[in-house]
């Protein structure tokens, strides 16, 4: 199947496999200017690989959404304030 | 150093680095995999933090900052533990998910949910699980990156290895992860497994 994969012909357009290859750096804003906008280029009008950028950003999201849902103790802030002020609280504590 | 001094460094170091406490938890919970000795980590990094405060440069990327201190006192604890060998088997253990530009996952998917809508549909816990099962390298990368949206410099220089090196275990980590979840959702049916090329 992945044979099936070329460039779209476009002298302009970057192929499949090279935008698919950069993908996770274009969503982490790792690409230069120029990089970005090729890819973009690319994803905005190929209809195969469009999706692909859907479905990474779900990934991302489902696993951002799972740990920034756990829950801090209630407690940790005051925990933490307390041993700051301990600190000062020493003669020298640097 | 006078009153009006130590009254100084604590007003900045709870302007910067206290609103990254929620953070620092959740990369310590990742890092130890368990709710007592994330709170330990935590507030060792913050009494160690304020200690060097002064070493701090304002402004700068604090919550990096942070998160160095909190993986150095997680290693230095590990590093006395049993766990430090096993870690070590870790960092050496180069095999995973090839570099093949399709993701094979998707590849897999690509018929039946191109945009990846499984993934919504996965519970949290098992999410984390799924993290937590991830090679440590792998693991810090994904969460520094996924969910604490670190550029690849920052992590690099937090992890103390080459920009390349972040990248490719993101890569790794990152498909890795995505085939766990994937097959996760398979078992669960909340998609069909694809008539694509099964992922490896």
């Amino acid at each position: 199947m992945y044979e099936k994969l070329t460039s779209l012909g476009d002298a302009d357009m970057i192929p499949c496999e090279e935008a698919l290859k950069v993908v996770q750096e274009y969503l982490d804003g790792e690409l230069d200017e120029a990089s970005a906008r090729s890819v973009r280029k690319h994803f905005d009008a190929c209809g195969r690989c469009y999706p692909h950028l859907d479905f990474e950003k779900a990934y991302r999201d489902a696993v951002c959404r799972a740990v920034k849902r756990e829950t801090v103790p209630s407690d940790l802030r005051a925990k933490v304030a307390a041993l700051i002020a301990e600190a000062d609280g020493k003669a020298d504590p640097r | 150093m006078s009153d009006a001094e130590v009254a100084n460094d604590r007003i900045g170091f709870e302007e910067e680095a206290l609103p990254h406490l929620d953070a620092v938890y959740r990369f310590a919970l990742r890092l130890s995999g368990n709710p007592d000795r994330a709170e330990d980590l935590v507030q060792e990094t913050f009494l160690r933090a304020y200690g060097s405060w002064g070493q701090y440069k304002r402004g700068t990327a604090a919550k990096s900052w942070l998160f160095t201190i909190c993986r150095n006192v997680f290693l230095r604890r590990v590093e006395r533990s049993q766990r430090h060998d096993e870690i070590v088997r870790e960092q050496v253990d180069r095999t995973g998910p090839g570099l093949d530009p399709i993701n094979p996952v998707w590849a897999s998917v690509e018929g039946v949910d191109p945009e990846g809508e499984f993934f919504a549909s996965i519970v949290d816990e098992r999410i984390i699980e799924a993290i937590d099962e991830l090679p440590d390298e792998y693991r810090t990368a994904v969460v520094l990156s996924d969910v604490e949206g670190l550029p690849y410099a920052e992590i690099a220089e937090l992890l103390d290895v080459p920009v390349g090196t972040v990248k490719s275990r993101l890569f790794r980590g990152r498909r890795q992860l995505q085939k766990v979840l994937y097959d996760y959702a398979v078992e669960m049916g909340y998609v069909s497994a694809g008539t694509g090329e099964e992922p490896s």
